[in-house]
């Protein structure tokens, strides 16, 4: 029996059953775009420039025209400039504008409608950047520093928000894809007797397990290329990726996560035990791992927390090859060789454990 | 003389403290159908899944085609056709794809459409398994463990949880194995199905075997006559004269039976206790004995215990 064809037959028979499978192709597929969508909504295309994203009202209860005119050009937002006091906060409250200034001889009052912290935080630094104007301006002084704001990434990058946000994405969907996949094959196929029915036929363990994971693999790179298509289409996505350096990634990254996934089955015997435990540690990692704000952001406690799940080093390799990450190659390929190590070496000693007699 | 296809000798299995099988000696011919027969938890499954390979034996030797290898080896399993107890397989897969996938696994292979036509499964082909009624996938079952045309067949009890419509369609196809000549090996709890099929039977328990025959063979060690049943017109108390007769035996409630070699004899002497106790007998039934009965007489327990 030539391994070839037993492998093209177990490739094809796992394939069909993966992609019919509408939770496998939920977690592998849309979850990562659900992620994709939310998140582009809120920061698709928010790059670091200077165009003003508030319109603001200005009412002068003593009118200057060098004022005004101070106030429209250094002010970092669109202005519209009223003559009374009513329709300014009128437009206020029918959202015309974010936020009324009005402005007498020794008194800026802001009006805007009560909203989250954020913008309670926006308002205050609007006060200060206002002041700042109008003080300058009443006094006649000229800026004689000027201070310009030039974002640097690694390699002459600036990476957005939302770029920053789809490498974590590229990293959950890995995630998906090798942890539950794995639990999948190896913890309910084993329940169900699945794997029993497959190894009493001449197969070769190794041609199953290459086969089987090859699907799984082939799932994750769908998934990652997905998800980067709607990104660059739908949110003009500004990432650069290197690509043979990516997809190298992408596959020792899924080969990690599988073997993340075989762990846990080994931990929790039971697939449902196990999916239950992987679906709260992938929430948990997705917060401590840097994949959706800095982890600069997060307490001592929990960064150290984050150095044992393979998240964080799954996203830092992504921006690595997106030239968001400042890692040395030395680093870059050590990782890589861990999680491929690793991986492989725990599916291939679980599946013989699987598929071996009792 | 025909060719011994399988031989098992002394073959022993632990559980802890538990001999789930405990020295079982048998062999098969080729083109025999053995039946294994017992309770739950005999040791049946056990057996044959320690010869398919699925179990690890902690003693004892299993021959195959000849040939004692210390594992089961792929060239045995290229022989050799498997229905498990459980049946399962990719739910999402059509019944046509999913033998088209055992099929890929082995040298040689039947044709999905010729498993389909002798499995019945002709309007469901396009199915996914996951859609099939228990007594479908029990056919798809059997189909998978014909799909490399093997040369011994071992059905796990494949009739377990069908209704009686499947259980006998299900049968016709086995038959259809020992016609085309298969060896062919079914652990069952039904004695029906033992009786149907079999050439030859072995019976389990406690992971020994207790007996070994052709059907007409195990009757006969037991008894050769056959059994009086019947009921009472009153329910208070059984006349003292009747239980006093050898092998009175209350089946169910008001329900009785006798075992007997001569039949006008005892039916005679009950009718003279019924006379002279005054009350009448009814629903008197006359019937040969089964296996069920063998196993009620070899172990003191029903097969269903």
């Amino acid at each position: 029996m030539s391994k070839s064809k037993q492998f093209k037959t177990i490739f094809k028979a796992f394939a069909i059953e993966s992609l019919r499978n509408k939770l496998e192709v939920f977690f592998t597929i849309f979850f990562p775009l659900i992620f994709l969508v939310i998140f582009g909504a809120l920061y698709g295309g928010n790059t670091f420039d200077d165009t003003p994203d508030m319109r603001i009202g200005v009412y002068l209860t003593e009118y200057s025209a060098e004022l005004e005119s101070a106030l429209k050009e250094n002010l970092p937002y669109y202005v519209n400039v009223y003559d009374d006091l009513d329709s300014m906060n009128k437009a206020v409250k029918d959202g015309d504008i974010t936020a009324g200034v009005a402005i007498s001889e020794k008194k800026i009052s802001i009006l805007y409608v009560e909203g989250d912290m954020q913008k309670n935080s926006e308002m205050s630094m609007m006060g200060n950047i206002v002041e700042n104007v109008v003080e300058k301006s009443v006094n006649n002084f000229t800026d004689v520093i000027e201070v310009t704001e030039i974002p640097e990434g690694i390699d002459g990058k600036v990476a957005s928000d939302f770029d920053y946000l789809l490498s974590g994405i590229i990293s959950i969907s890995m995630l998906s894809a090798g942890m539950f996949s794995v639990i999948n094959l190896f913890g309910r196929y084993k329940k169900t007797g699945v794997l029993s029915r497959i190894s009493v036929t001449p197969i070769n363990p190794s041609t199953f397990l290459l086969s089987s994971t090859l699907v799984r693999l082939l799932m994750s790179y769908i998934s990652v290329f997905i998800v980067i298509l709607v990104s660059f289409v739908m949110f003009n996505a500004q990432l650069e990726f290197q690509w043979i350096l990516f997809i190298i990634v992408v596959l020792t990254s899924t080969i990690a996560m599988m073997g993340y996934g075989i762990l846990l089955l080994l931990i929790f015997k039971k697939p449902e035990s196990a999916e239950t435990a992987g679906s709260i540690l992938m929430t948990f990692m997705m917060f401590i791992s840097g994949i959706f704000f800095p982890e600069n952001m997060l307490p001592e406690a929990m960064k150290i927390v984050a150095y044992f799940f393979p998240l964080k080093y799954t996203g830092l390799l992504i921006r690595y090859t997106t030239g968001m990450a400042d890692i040395s190659l030395g680093t870059f390929i050590l990782i890589n060789v861990i999680f491929a190590v690793g991986g492989i070496g725990l599916v291939a000693l679980t599946s013989k454990k699987f598929l071996s007699t009792t | 003389m025909s060719e011994c296809v399988l031989k098992v000798t002394d073959l022993k299995k632990r559980y802890g403290e538990v001999r789930a099988v405990d020295g079982i000696s048998f062999e098969v011919k080729k083109g025999d159908v053995l039946a294994i027969l017992g309770p739950n938890g005999a040791g049946k499954s056990t057996t044959v899944e320690m010869i398919e390979g699925l179990r690890k034996k902690d003693s004892g030797e299993i021959e195959y085609f000849g040939e004692k290898p210390v594992h089961i080896t792929k060239e045995v399993k290229e022989r050799m056709g498997v229905q498990l107890q459980k049946s399962a397989f990719l739910d999402n897969l059509t019944v046509k794809e999913t033998l088209e996938f055992f099929g890929g696994l082995y040298k040689k292979a039947l044709k999905s459409s010729e498993l389909i036509d002798m499995m019945s499964l002709g309007e469901k082909q396009k199915s996914k398994v996951k859609n099939l009624s228990g007594g479908q996938l029990q056919r798809l079952a059997v189909a998978v463990s014909i799909v490399n045309d093997p040369d011994i067949v071992f059905l796990d009890e494949p009739t377990t949880g069908l209704d009686p419509q499947a259980r006998r369609m299900l049968w016709e196809k086995i038959e259809n194995l020992k016609v085309q000549g298969k060896t062919v090996i079914i652990t069952t709890h039904y004695m029906e199905e033992a009786e149907v099929l079999a050439d030859e039977i072995i019976i389990f328990d406690h992971g020994k075997i207790i007996a070994r025959g052709t059907l007409q063979e195990l009757l006969d060690s037991v008894s050769k006559g056959k059994y009086v049943e019947f009921s009472l017109d009153k329910v208070d108390g059984i006349p003292e004269e009747l239980k006093k007769i050898e092998g009175f035996k209350e089946i169910e409630k008001n329900r009785y039976s006798l075992p007997t070699e001569d039949v006008e004899k005892t039916l005679s002497i009950i009718f003279n206790i019924s006379h002279k106790e005054n009350f009448y007998i009814e629903n008197i039934t006359i019937r040969k004995m089964n296996l069920e009965d063998v196993f009620l007489v070899l172990t003191g327990r029903s097969l269903r215990d």
